[in-house]
């Protein structure tokens, strides 16, 4: 997705003069050729996220719409502050691509981890959230919406699904049918669950983005079945989305997502998806429980 | 604290002079304890005691506003807006650019943007209000001139940096002032803003720092004269309230480097109750104290 990242934005920048990429000192080598080509809109600004998001708002208030791109801790909690007012309470568009997700990083430790970033994004009103599965999928969610003139949140990640799926900003898809469950996987966990959960007499539907609407529509008849929701992050900014529509179809719900703890431990990205009780073989025996109750 | 304190006796001594030429049609120069004062002088002396009112009037209305901080900077904000206009092709409603970092002070701006008709006169009767669209702090898309909606401290810097680097791609020729507060200097997004204007070269930029020394009993910040030096700034150390003084250093700049304007305020200047006195930061004049602060500036 990094590379997707470079080739996707490099594209809109040479495309269109009311555009500017601001690096966090992060990816800068991708792009060392945009450097030199356009120092006038494209700029490696330093390790300073705060600022740089404010003054990515500050290129956005005067119609230049700003494409800011660093890690993922450092770009939505060190500089959250800068995103909720400078650009969500100002109105301003702009479009954050972050890279690392929950714990891609796994070797370089908590620091570097991100499992609260689209939970917390979600709080600010009408901020748009994509949680791509495929470098496909984010190429299309870049380029259709980095002038939509909202907020937009690019969470890139190593992990990704084996196929893109082309949806929209806000969108449930159904990919197969079932009668005892529903399942929601969002992002590249669809591959988790295609891997373990597939043979299941169980609906499984797809999203790669949280909309900043108030809610999200499923297309199910899942009236009094139970409902799991299957997040790469601290599970919740989908329930939010989706709850009035549960409720009011009396569904059982278990969310599964990175469980609330700092991931101390090192090793690779498997390591921790068995660690945290996540890889194929717990998320069978979770889904089948739940299932069975 | 000598500084404060010489800079707070020539300013008194001006303000009583100019009280005393008040009603006079002398178009004469007044000297008194070595303080000079011509007509024009009087004039915008006339107009900025009325600002004063308008401000106290909206906050003991509203019982809510930081009146001593919009008395720091109303000298700065009369100079920009009203007096620099005339001495320069500046014009804040076309492409030069004035951001309010420290927004708390949101009364003094909404007085001069009323004093530059950029806005009416009913912010003073609705300030603060339900339906008002001035609050304790400015708001960009509601009030016109208002370039950022500031309030947190630090982000009004970052922000106009960002204006100066869209305007760089549009080719037009502007200006960009920011005025921050010296306790916001606590804030390291301004820091790292400073490094990113120096870096940038941004000849364009003037940063007004308001000089009160109101958050010394936070930090002591030292001299910031050679702060603003060693990050690469052009720096300019004026009184806040000499509003020659700021005009030049608000037209005088250099090739390369931003523009610092230290400017030495008194916060809450003009009403002696409160000038230097923490215990009105954040506090609104009842009626009785209104019409005696009012009294005591006509």
């Amino acid at each position: 997705m990094r590379k997707t990242f470079t080739s996707t934005a490099t594209k809109i920048i040479k495309e269109n003069k009311n555009t500017a990429l601001l690096l966090g000192d992060i990816g800068v080598y991708g792009f060392k050729d945009m450097l030199s080509a356009y120092p006038e809109r494209v700029f490696n600004i330093g390790i300073l996220e705060q600022s740089m998001v404010s003054v990515a708002a500050g290129l956005a208030s005067e119609g230049v719409i700003p494409i800011v791109h660093t890690i993922a801790p450092f770009i939505v909690e060190r500089a959250l502050e800068q995103i909720k007012i400078d650009f969500g309470y100002q109105k301003l568009p702009g479009n954050f691509v972050s890279v690392g997700a929950s714990f891609d990083y796994t070797k370089l430790g908590c620091t570097h981890h991100c499992p609260g970033d689209v939970n917390i994004l979600s709080n600010i009103p009408k901020m748009n959230i994509f949680i791509p599965g495929h470098a496909k999928e984010f190429e299309d969610q870049l380029s259709n919406n980095w002038d939509s003139g909202k907020v937009n949140y690019y969470r890139l990640s190593e992990q990704a699904n084996s196929e893109p799926i082309d949806l929209g900003l806000g969108e449930i898809r159904k990919l197969k049918k079932g009668d005892r469950g529903v399942l929601i996987a969002v992002g590249p966990f669809l591959r988790e669950a295609l891997k373990c959960l597939t043979d299941l007499d169980i609906e499984i539907h797809y999203s790669n983005s949280i909309t900043g609407l108030d809610s999200m529509k499923i297309e199910s008849e899942f009236s009094g079945k139970k409902v799991i929701i299957f997040e790469p992050y601290y599970s919740g900014a989908l329930l939010l989305k989706i709850i009035e529509q549960l409720s009011a179809n009396g569904c059982k719900v278990m969310q599964i997502g990175i469980p609330k703890e700092f991931l101390e431990k090192y090793g690779t990205y498997q390591e921790q998806l068995q660690h945290l009780k996540l890889d194929s073989t717990s998320i069978r025996n979770i889904v089948e429980n739940f299932l069975n109750k | 604290m000598f500084k404060t304190l010489s800079i707070c006796s020539i300013t008194k001594a001006r303000i009583f002079a100019l009280k005393h030429d008040f009603n006079t049609e002398k178009n004469t120069i007044l000297t008194y304890s070595n303080s000079t004062v011509n007509k024009n002088d009087v004039i915008d002396f006339q107009r900025l005691q009325a600002l004063r009112a308008k401000i106290l009037k909206a906050a003991s209305r509203s019982n809510e506003g930081h009146v001593p901080s919009a008395f720091s900077i109303l000298d700065i904000l009369y100079s920009l807006y009203i007096l620099l206009p005339k001495k320069s092709n500046i014009n804040f409603t076309k492409n030069d650019i004035f951001v309010l970092s420290k927004g708390h002070a949101a009364l003094a701006l909404y007085a001069i943007l009323e004093e530059a008709k950029i806005i009416g006169p009913e912010w003073v009767d609705t300030f603060g209000d339900f339906e008002s669209n001035f609050g304790g702090h400015p708001d960009m898309n509601k009030i016109p001139g208002v370039k950022a909606s500031t309030g947190s401290l630090g982000h009004g810097l970052p922000i106009t940096i960002g204006k100066i680097l869209a305007k760089r791609t549009q080719n037009v020729d502007f200006r960009a002032y920011c005025l921050i507060g010296d306790g916001e200097l606590n804030e390291g997004s301004i820091w790292e803003s400073l490094i990113i204007a120096s870096h940038h070269s941004m000849k364009e930029l003037t940063v007004i720092i308001d000089s009160n020394t109101s958050s010394n009993r936070a930090l002591n910040l030292g001299s910031l004269e050679s702060k603003f030096d060693s990050l690469g700034f052009d720096t300019k150390n004026i009184d806040g309230h000499v509003h020659k003084d700021l005009v030049s250093g608000f037209t005088n700049f250099h090739t390369h480097k931003p523009t610092a304007v230290i400017a030495q305020t008194i916060k809450g200047y003009g009403i002696s109750e409160m000038e230097n006195n923490p215990a009105w930061h954040h506090a609104a004049p009842t009626q009785e104290q209104l019409r005696t602060f009012i009294k005591d500036l006509i």
